[in-house]
């Protein structure tokens, strides 16, 4: 009996020493776990931030208590979790304050940029107005002043339109003089008509024709020399040539293109004359290079 | 007097039959590092790399550690490396999100700030004329 008393009183010492022990741990553990409380209260009594992480809190709060009832070994471990839940539940509420607040300024943004925008539209607006405006003015000046061009140009017109009735009215008075000059000159024709009204034969030599032709029969074809009717023809050339005896004889050739053709028939026209009479120094022949076949004989400066 | 030696021992028994119920090899805390390796990988993409790098580096070396321990078989170790990697990296995600949401503010603040300047301009502007 005697020694089981002491094997039960040393059993009895041994578990009042551990007791004793875990009593001084457990007023450690206390402090720490006082801490974690007073900082989880922190977070969940700020109704600014339990409200946004309810679950957050939980957690931490689970945290805590387990860290409460966790065995000696796990402390430190449990110790680190709980703290770190209560920063966790800290951190993501002010993390969802913040982004609320986010949320807030950028609805104010979109709010003052909506604002900028109206106010840059009625700006674009009023610019607008003012541009129009400048325009118009800028229409109704040109207008004017294209009355105004009118205006100068119709009073340019009527000059020039009473410029023009003083040309015509020259031009008028020019013809009426040359009409009288005219008449003048007849009168006098007249009147000298009426002096030689006996000597008919001179008047009518004065009158004569000044022009006489000779067609193409006048010459065999294709050649300069006269045919026979040419040569019956040369006679009347020469009287008609000697009715003016003062005058010039231009006796001018053309052999349709022909050019030394319608000169040698010139020549030829001119060999005849002189043959019949007429001073060659009078006549000048020529042959030219016109289309038709004719021979023209002209007297020039002869009354 | 039998029955209190009786009592006795079983009370040693129920104890020593805790203590090696409390040694027994726990099994390997899969689902820890799994939670810890996604969680360090949300951090991660939530910017904690810029906005919370010490947290994002306790939660990297915790893990890195879990991995270890497991490597070694000491699962224990592994576990609570896990469970504090994934808290580290939980609250390197917190603290990500709010400094990010925190400097967006900021900004918006100042571009307000700027934009009402403007509007308090254009008002004295439209007054003035």
């Amino acid at each position: 009996m005697k020694p089981r008393h002491r094997f039960i009183a040393t059993i009895f010492t041994f578990v009042t020493a551990i007791a004793v022990l875990g009593a001084s741990t457990a007023h450690a553990r206390d402090v720490d776990y006082d801490n974690l409380v007073a900082s989880l209260d922190r977070v969940a009594s700020d109704p600014k931030l339990s409200l946004l992480v309810p679950a957050q809190i939980d957690r931490a709060r689970v945290a805590v208590q387990a860290y409460k009832d966790g065995g000696r070994s796990d402390r430190p471990y449990l110790l680190y979790v709980a703290q770190r839940r209560i920063d966790i539940a800290r951190t993501s509420a002010e993390a969802t304050l913040a982004e609320n607040e986010r949320a807030d300024l950028q609805r104010e943004n979109d709010r003052l940029q909506l604002d900028a925008a109206r106010r840059d539209a009625a700006q674009a607006r009023a610019e607008l107005e003012h541009q129009r405006l400048q325009s118009q003015i800028r229409a109704e000046e040109s207008e004017r002043l294209a009355r105004e061009a009118e205006a100068a140009r119709a009073e340019g017109e009527q000059a020039t339109q009473a410029a023009e009735a003083a040309r015509a009215e020259a031009a008028q008075s020019k013809r009426i003089a040359d009409a009288q000059a005219k008449a003048a000159a007849l009168a006098k024709k007249e009147a000298e008509l009426a002096t030689g009204g006996s000597a008919a034969s001179a008047p009518a030599a004065a009158s004569a024709p000044k022009r006489m032709t000779l067609n193409e029969s006048a010459f065999t074809r294709g050649e300069s020399t006269l045919a026979d009717a040419g040569s019956a023809r040369i006679g009347a050339v020469v009287d008609f040539v000697n009715a003016s005896p003062g005058s010039r004889v231009r006796v001018e050739v053309s052999a349709r293109g022909d050019q030394a053709l319608a000169t040698a028939r010139a020549q030829t026209v001119r060999d005849a004359l002189v043959a019949a009479g007429v001073a060659a120094s009078r006549i000048h022949a020529a042959g030219v290079k016109a289309k038709g076949a004719v021979v023209d004989i002209r007297l020039e400066g002869a009354d | 007097m039998t029955s209190s030696a009786a009592k006795i021992h079983a009370v040693i028994a129920i104890l020593a039959a805790g203590v090696l119920a409390a040694c027994t090899p726990t099994k390997p805390p899969t689902d820890q590092l799994g939670i810890a390796s996604r969680n360090v990988a949300n951090a991660r993409s939530a910017g904690a790399q810029q906005y919370a790098p010490q947290d994002l580096r306790a939660a990297e070396n915790h893990l890195a550690g879990a991995n270890a321990a497991m490597a070694k078989q000491d699962y224990d170790q592994a576990a609570q490396l896990a469970g504090e990697a994934a808290v580290d990296a939980e609250l390197a995600a917190a603290r990500a999100r709010r400094e990010k949401a925190r400097e967006a503010a900021d900004s918006l603040r100042a571009q307000n700030q700027e934009l009402e300047r403007d509007a308090a301009r254009h008002a004295e502007g439209a007054d003035a004329q």
